[in-house]
């Protein structure tokens, strides 16, 4: 059986109930139920990543509902015990919308977006018998903000009951002859609508670059323009770590860092030697704040499998060693929070957002000596080439048995070419980039999980080597020490999968798409 | 998905008021629920004021998943889904046994419902006939209602007399009074003699002539008058059912 989709009809003069009754009859009777106010508060991720599935995360009555922006159709609401500005999935009661939403937005937060009170009145379809065939909702639509209410529409709602095909038909074929066939919306349209009214853009974060570059542009200009975006990254994730609303912020700020950090150290000339020397230590200076706060998220991410990797009798001493990463974790988000704040970081963006401005308009002076003036094509297939063929030397020379070292200074690099690809992506056909970024990312994740592991036995040593100057507390050391036999065990096993990763990636068929890449 | 049908070999126990009003308890508790009308009689069905589509038959029903949820319909009730029955259905037990393996038919044809619905009642005809062992092997719990007299007795201890002999599994039939009178004498006695049978649920539901009156109302006792009495018997049941025995099923 077809899900019959719910439709609506906008009025923006407001809905008139008095003249609903007679449309449907003889075949229906409309019967009006109940008239009521309610506040609808809607959620999503910073990223949308909810409404990209086509849902609508509502909270109303104290209870939390996921709404199908296709059919329409609403799940079984799940009592919440508040309407809080920001939540993760994970704090709801089990069920159906927790996995849902744990699915949906992973390890990132539902944030309020916008709250909309509705003045409703609902009516049964009632046919010959009786029976309910449907529902229509009269409302007038306000936009709440903090103690203003705002009209932004009326809106006839009809929600069909499985089953009555028939009546849906006839009922919405009389609304549109009533209302007009303009002004007839889906649910998805009346979402749009509820948040173009409250001022809020949907979709309007994405931290993938989706720059189209110009081959022949000069390389200053399109590093300019991927600066711009990365510097873009970076403000609109500022107020989330500032509200700590989940770790994700902090994780993309770091990531549009780093990636500045790589642009300007790999594009060589794009600006003066002394801007890009000033502009690298500030970049790296940042970096350096927020260190100790993101390594705490990531133990923090890690909890629940630490508890898992330890016997139950051992796990339970982790306690006090999350309860201090807790307490360093407020400490260190305070102390970089504050920063984030500060004159001077804020004139330091300021002034690197106007200089990447001018050079988009003033790309320079034309001269053969200023390698900002060079096709960005050719500084691509350049310097990718030259990133790639480190990455093969260097892999190549890692033997059987593969040291720390080794792996660590190879990811750097493999992290370096994988920045190049993903910054001049769009000058290259995406058949070609894409399985070569494919490749080049089962190489990283192994060298990723190698290093991580490597760091978390690191830090878990550095903190064993601090609880010399505390009072002895042979529990928590002994599941630490278990903790890192476990790491280590794990690191040993992606040490041992390193090379038959590496011949994965360097085989004939990457360097075929890569020689075809870069001999366009 | 739980699946549980309220059945009895006799008629006229409240097998459909107890399958309509549980069923709108169980969806009251946010838990979709689908309720299938499997007696010809189509009592359920009359209830909710559904009745089946014209192309809808028993041969449609055992063609399984896809006919079948063509045909569910919404109930008044949020949550709350019905498969109505038809009067073809009278013929079942004639179309089961040109079935390859009639027993697990049943059990077959619902299992795609399984991720739409967490119960599921049936409300079954007063018999004991091929199509009952299909209901048998669909169900996780056979509820059975029994009217605390010496005959009503009689034909549940035919019913797991029928399940020894035939290798069915008996721990799935659960029992429990219906239509007491507790100024009645034997009703009490019998209540008594069987207070210690695991198999007999501790609520039992009492003699109330607003359970008649649900063909006047033709709507679950519970979303009409829940204060009745007996709707707080019902209620009481549910809790019991989904507390205590479900969960272990």
């Amino acid at each position: 059986m077809a899900v019959l989709n719910t439709i609506c009809f906008k009025s923006s003069e407001g809905v008139s109930t008095r003249s609903l009754p007679v449309l449907f009859q003889p075949s229906l009777n409309l019967h009006e139920e109940l008239r009521r106010k309610e506040r609808r508060s809607y959620y999503d991720t910073f990223e949308w990543s909810c409404f990209e599935h086509q849902t609508a995360v509502v909270v109303k009555n104290r209870t939390i509902s996921l709404l199908d922006l296709q059919s329409g159709l609403e799940t079984a609401p799940l009592s919440l015990k508040a309407c809080p500005s920001h939540f993760l999935p994970s704090t709801l009661s089990d069920g159906t919308i927790k996995n849902r939403l744990e699915f949906l937005a992973g390890i990132r937060a539902l944030m309020k977006r916008c709250t909309i009170e509705s003045d409703m009145v609902t009516f049964r379809l009632l046919d010959q018998i009786e029976k309910t065939t449907g529902f229509l909702f009269a409302e007038t639509l306000f936009l709440i903000k903090g103690n203003r209410k705002e009209r932004i529409a009326g809106l006839i709602t009809l929600k069909p009951l499985k089953g009555f095909q028939d009546d849906y038909v006839m009922i919405s074929r009389k609304l549109e002859e009533h209302f007009g066939t303009e002004s007839r919306l889906d649910v998805k349209s009346v979402f749009m609508l509820l948040m173009e009214s409250a001022g809020v853009r949907v979709n309007d974060y994405n931290p993938k670059i989706r720059l189209a570059l110009r081959p022949d542009n000069p390389v200053r200009i399109s590093a300019a323009e991927l600066l711009l975006f990365t510097h873009g990254i970076m403000k609109s994730n500022e107020s989330g770590i500032i509200g700590s609303i989940d770790t994700e912020f902090l994780h993309e700020y770091r990531v549009a860092l780093r990636r500045t950090r790589s642009l300007l150290s790999q594009l060589k000339g794009i600006f003066p030697p002394e801007i890009i020397l000033r502009y690298r230590q500030a970049f790296r200076d940042i970096g350096k704040k927020c260190n100790a706060l993101r390594d705490c998220d990531v133990y923090m991410l890690k909890k629940t499998a630490y508890f898992n990797f330890l016997p139950p009798l051992l796990a339970v001493h982790l306690v006090p060693f999350f309860e201090e990463l807790e307490l360093i974790r407020k400490v260190e988000l305070k102390r970089f929070s504050d920063f984030l704040r500060s004159k001077a970081y804020r004139t330091m963006l300021d002034e690197w957002q106007t200089l990447l401005n001018d050079a988009l308009v003033t790309p320079g002076i034309e001269r053969e000596s200023d390698p900002g003036q060079d096709a960005s094509i050719n500084v691509a297939v350049k310097t990718i080439g030259k990133a790639w063929k480190k990455v093969v030397r260097h892999g190549r020379a890692i033997p059987a048995e593969a040291s720390d070292g080794e792996l660590h200074a190879l990811r750097i690099d493999c992290k370096k070419l994988r920045y190049l690809l993903e910054f001049f992506s769009s000058l290259f056909p995406e058949k070609t980039i894409g399985p070569v970024v494919k490749h080049l990312k089962e190489l990283q994740e192994n060298l990723g999980a190698f290093v991580d592991l490597a760091l978390q036995q690191q830090a878990l040593y550095g903190y064993i080597d601090s609880m010399k100057t505390k009072p002895a507390n042979p529990e928590l050391a002994s599941a630490l020490g278990g903790l890192i036999v476990m790491l280590h065990r794990r690191q040993e096993k992606e040490r041992k999968a390193f090379n038959r990763t590496f011949r994965r990636f360097d085989n004939d068929e990457t360097e075929t798409l890569v020689t075809e890449l870069l001999n366009r | 998905m739980k699946t549980i049908a309220l059945y009895s070999i006799k008629g006229g126990v409240g097998k459909t008021a107890a399958a309509v009003n549980l069923s709108y308890l169980a969806s009251r508790d946010s838990l979709s629920t689908l309720i299938c009308d499997l007696d010809p009689q189509g009592a359920s069905s009359y209830y909710f004021r559904i009745a089946a589509g014209e192309k809808y038959n028993s041969t449609k029903f055992l063609q399984g998943s896809k006919k079948i949820y063509r045909n569910i319909k919404a109930t008044d009730y949020d949550q709350l889904d019905l498969l109505p029955s038809d009067f073809s259905y009278r013929n079942l037990d004639l179309e089961l046994l040109e079935e390859k393996k009639p027993q697990k038919k049943i059990r077959k044809n619902l299992e795609e419902l399984s991720d739409e619905y967490r119960y599921i009642f049936f409300d079954c005809p007063p018999n004991l006939t091929l199509f009952s062992e299909s209901i048998f092997a669909a169900a996780d719990i056979i509820l059975v209602p029994v009217i605390p007299t010496t005959l009503s007795i009689r034909t549940y201890e035919q019913l797991k007399g029928f399940f020894e002999s035939n290798g069915l599994d008996s721990s799935k039939i659960k029992a429990f009074f219906t239509m007491v009178e507790k100024r009645k004498s034997m009703h009490r006695d019998i209540i008594e003699s069987c207070e210690s049978q695991p198999d007999f649920l501790k609520q039992s539901i009492p003699y109330n002539s607003e359970v008649e009156k649900m063909g006047l109302y033709r709507a679950p006792l519970n979303a009409v008058l829940p204060s009745a009495i007996a709707s707080k018997a019902y209620q009481r049941l549910w809790s019991e059912l989904s507390e205590a025995v479900l969960p272990a099923v």
